[in-house]
């Protein structure tokens, strides 16, 4: 490499880092700059969803399978954590792990086993039924979950015996588990494990023949995926304080699809652009949920028929030719 | 003394009322580029698909250096050193080149989740093999330039090179090749022959199917004939180019009788 | 005997389920192609017949000319958004596509017409025919299962016996070679959507009239008993008839044993065993098993 092209590279990946240092120093100070308590609040609902939809990604995005029945896992996550804090007393630093687990292991046995040999559509309506099933299991089993009541009460979580109790003790929790679970996720994929995925998820037949085993790939897929989603689970009993299988509808699934599909399936920064879009778009218009499923069904469409790859796949060349056929247009 | 590296016994696969492999019986020796030639639809790729574990055998056998092989998962038969390419190319499209050498060599890393997060002695060590050894394969194949581009991108003649390299890097003891220069033209064409010779010469055993007679005479020591899911013919190219039974199952393609080598 | 009366409430309801599920199989096994929306085509079918029983409540061809004729429209809407572009893309970017419409035709009817339910009013009234002391059918079971009956039957008429029939047959087992003798591949699996997605709405009245209420979040729970139905019967027209037929009375035999709670339950075993044991249903054939 010629020492003109060495400095150049040096500069653009220089200037990644100053922008990803400037991005980190801001998240990092945010609560102490921002007043409103509503605004720190949709922040930390924003980071939740970068968890689940990177959750969902990793099954959509990298798994080579289509999942749709993500509220299934939160529920199993965020139920976990209630039933044992309530109950038990645990903490929650244990649970925060431990709700993941459960959910992996819940979608391994339910969904991993019987559905996995299914394709596409197949799949996708097996996941459905088993947000649902998880949802009946949640209201009818009354001893275990209280049923329709849900849970209250759950209890503040404890740092060094101090309880943590502010919105902003909160945002910091999440960011930090956001950050986590993006460095283990990048650390993953750019491994075997990750190529194995992506050669499942390109073409199952070659990745076979060349000796990937798919089926327990996928089920490692499953499992690591569904364990954030139980993670932010446990993390929202937490936060919320009362959980009810009122917050685990299909629609949540149907939610975390759309801000997949709309950031970019299949790319690493698809499911954080995707929240953050969504999310502050209907903070934005803010009004009853339907309207909010309206958008993002709407949305899913457009970028379907525009751009399938997401917001993630719009590179520099595309902004140098929308900005072209403006300019063309205006000559005109 | 070549030993038997293949051995089909009374292979069949049945598709409902569909015999797509009828009975079919061959051995192959370790060593040699052995063809599979017939017309259309005579179940050669079908047979490549029960060989490599694609497909399930209705009933008889595979053995392979004298164990059965019969039914055994891809995954399991490539680790086994049989490496296949694929009729119509199964690149995986959105990697770049170099990735998709890389997972050739999926069975020789070992790297797991645990590795993969706190960067282990064995997740650098199974890194640095797949990138140097993924180069060398692609210097050997004449795709170092293009290492970095994505699949997606490429002509059609590297791309097929592309998927050879791949199985290359399994580092097999024998290529299956499905009809390795459909698409080519001429030079390309030249350029394969030229390649598959060489592999052969450094120790691969090769069995290719294919419908470029000049491909197949050029290179093959021996080749058996499929017609309709049945063997009809096995022997040198000179005895199948003169069989009666061939030049009918072709009738219309004269060119088997006009190949001069 | 009382289970006799199950069984027999089983056909009827079972009956609607076919209907569902061969709308459903015409979409995924003759056209080929994924469908996340067919459930809530049928709840459309139903507002549609909701709103024209309000308009002409003496007559019921009427209506159901009404519902096939608006689903049949909504059929084209399906694939201009949904499948035109993508016949070559691969299947994942349809199947989202038919994720988005699902989504939209849900909200949007809940916020146009309201979260409640409508109720449809009885239409045929409460009379049955009574056998013995303890069995009765009544006449909106009867209706019911005739009109499947009758529909399934102009199916078989219209598929077989038709040029477009013929034309979508073709398509649905070999696009290019259709190409090649000059069937117009688009037009064919267009009228394939229309097809599955005008019977989507019949069924979808149908189950309006069974319940006797019509919700904009119907759409669901058919089309998960018609994706059972499928998958328990095979992909194709007689296999969803009677994966269908056999939903509906295992269901209902089931509440019978266990109470009404467990209907759904029911639904979600035989998916499950089904998947276990012989994925490809009842009467679907093992195509080409391509191990992995």
């Amino acid at each position: 490499m010629s020492k003109f092209k060495y400095l150049k590279n040096l500069l653009i990946r220089g200037k990644s880092h100053l922008i990803l240092g400037f991005l980190l120093v801001t998240l990092l100070l945010f609560p102490l700059l921002v007043e409103s308590q509503f605004i720190i609040r949709v922040v930390i609902n924003i980071l939740i969803y970068i968890v689940l939809a990177s959750s969902m990604n990793i099954i959509n995005g990298y798994g080579g399978m289509f999942s749709i029945g993500h509220a299934g896992f939160y529920c199993v996550g965020a139920y976990t954590a209630a039933i044992m804090s309530t109950r038990f007393g645990w903490s929650f630093w244990i649970l925060l792990p431990l709700s993941g687990v459960m959910a992996g292991i819940v979608s391994f046995l339910l969904l991993g086993f019987p559905a996995l040999r299914l394709r596409g559509l197949y799949f996708a309506m097996v996941t459905l039924g088993f947000s649902e099933v998880i949802r009946l299991i949640v209201l009818n089993w009354i001893t275990l979950t209280r049923g329709p009541m849900g849970i209250p009460g759950i209890p503040f979580p404890t740092f060094f015996g101090n309880p943590i109790m502010y919105n902003w003790q909160f945002y910091y929790i999440i960011l930090g588990i956001v950050v986590l679970m993006l460095f283990i996720i990048r650390r993953v994929l750019n491994s075997r494990i990750g190529r194995a995925w992506i050669s499942i998820r390109e073409d199952e037949t070659a990745a076979s023949a060349m000796g990937v085993e798919v089926f327990r790939y996928k089920l490692m897929n499953l499992f690591f995926a569904t364990f954030w989603a139980g993670v932010a689970g446990c993390f929202y009993a937490f936060y919320a304080r009362y959980i009810s299988a009122d917050s685990f509808t299909l629609d949540e699934g149907f939610s975390i699809l759309a801000m997949v599909i709309v950031g970019g399936q299949g790319s690493f920064i698809g499911p954080i652009l995707g929240p953050i879009l969504l999310l502050t778009l209907t903070e934005i218009f803010r009004g009853i949920a339907q309207y909010r499923l309206i958008v993002f069904g709407v949305a899913i469409l457009i970028v379907m028929h525009l751009r399938p790859g997401g917001i993630a796949s719009i590179k520099l060349s595309n902004i140098q030719e929308i900005k072209q056929k403006l300019s063309v247009r205006q000559d005109k | 003394m070549e030993s038997t590296l293949f051995e089909i016994k009374e292979l069949c696969k049945y598709f409902g009322g569909v015999k797509a492999v009828d009975k079919v019986n061959i051995k192959i020796k370790k060593g040699i580029i052995y063809g599979i030639i017939g017309p259309n639809g005579a179940g050669k790729s079908t047979l490549f698909n029960v060989l490599t574990g694609q497909l399930s055998t209705t009933s008889g056998d595979i053995y392979f250096e004298n164990k059965k092989i019969t039914n055994l998962p891809p995954y399991e038969i490539i680790r086994l050193g049989i490496a296949r390419t694929f009729q119509n190319i199964k690149l995986f499209k959105y990697m770049n080149v170099l990735g998709n050498v890389k997972i050739g060599f999926h069975i020789q890393t070992k790297t797991n989740f645990w590795d993969a997060i706190f960067h282990t002695s064995t997740y650098t060590y199974d890194e640095r093999l797949t990138i140097k050894k993924g180069l060398e394969i692609l210097e050997r194949v004449g795709l170092a330039d293009f290492a970095y581009d994505y699949a997606l991108n490429l002509s059609y003649g590297i791309q097929r090179k592309l998927e050879i390299a791949r199985a290359l890097a399994a580092d097999p003891i024998v290529l299956l090749l499905d009809e390795p220069t459909a698409g080519m033209n001429p030079v390309e064409t030249n350029q394969i022959i030229k390649f598959i010779r060489q592999l052969n010469q450094e120790g691969l055993t090769i069995i290719i199917i294919e419908h470029d007679m000049k491909v197949i005479m050029n290179l093959c020591s021996r080749i058996s004939v499929l017609n309709e899911g049945k063997k009809i013919c096995e022997g040198i190219p000179r005895e199948v180019q003169t069989d009666k039974d061939v030049i009918e199952a072709y009738l219309g393609k004269s060119n088997l009788l006009k190949f001069k080598k | 005997m009382f289970y006799l009366q199950q069984i027999i409430n089983g056909i009827a309801q079972g009956s609607i389920y076919a209907l569902t599920a061969v709308g459903y199989a015409i979409i995924l096994g003759i056209v080929n192609v994924p469908s996340f929306v067919h459930g809530d085509v049928m709840m459309v079918g139903a507002f549609v017949g909701y709103y024209s029983v309000l308009l002409f409540p003496d007559n019921i061809l009427l209506v159901f000319i009404i519902v096939f004729a608006a689903n049949w429209f909504l059929g084209i809407i399906v694939d201009m958004v949904c499948y035109k572009r993508f016949r070559n893309s691969p299947r994942q970017v349809m199947l989202i596509c038919t994720v988005g419409l699902s989504i939209f035709l849900k909200s949007s009817t809940q916020v146009t017409f309201g979260t409640q339910q409508k109720l449809i009013p009885n239409l045929l009234g409460n009379n049955f025919f009574a056998l013995g002391e303890i069995i009765r059918i009544t006449y909106v079971q009867i209706f019911i299962v005739s009109v499947v009956i009758f529909t399934v039957f102009l199916l078989q008429i219209l598929l077989f016996r038709t040029k477009i029939g013929l034309s979508v047959r073709a398509v649905s087992m070999h696009k290019s070679a259709s190409a090649l003798v000059g069937i117009n591949v688009n037009q064919a699996m267009e009228f394939g959507t229309c097809l599955g997605c005008a019977l989507g709405g019949i069924a979808g009245i149908l189950l309006g009239i069974y319940y006797n209420a019509v919700h904009p979040l119907m759409g669901g729970n058919a089309a998960m008993k018609a994706f059972i139905s499928v998958i328990f019967g095979g992909i194709n027209i007689p296999g969803a008839a009677l994966g269908g037929l056999l939903l509906g009375i295992f269901e209902n035999m089931g509440v019978a044993f266990f109470g009404s709670g467990y209907r759904d339950i029911v639904g979600y075993v035989i998916l499950i065993v089904v998947l276990l044991i012989k994925p490809s249903g009842l009467l679907g054939r093992k195509e080409n098993e391509i191990k992995i």
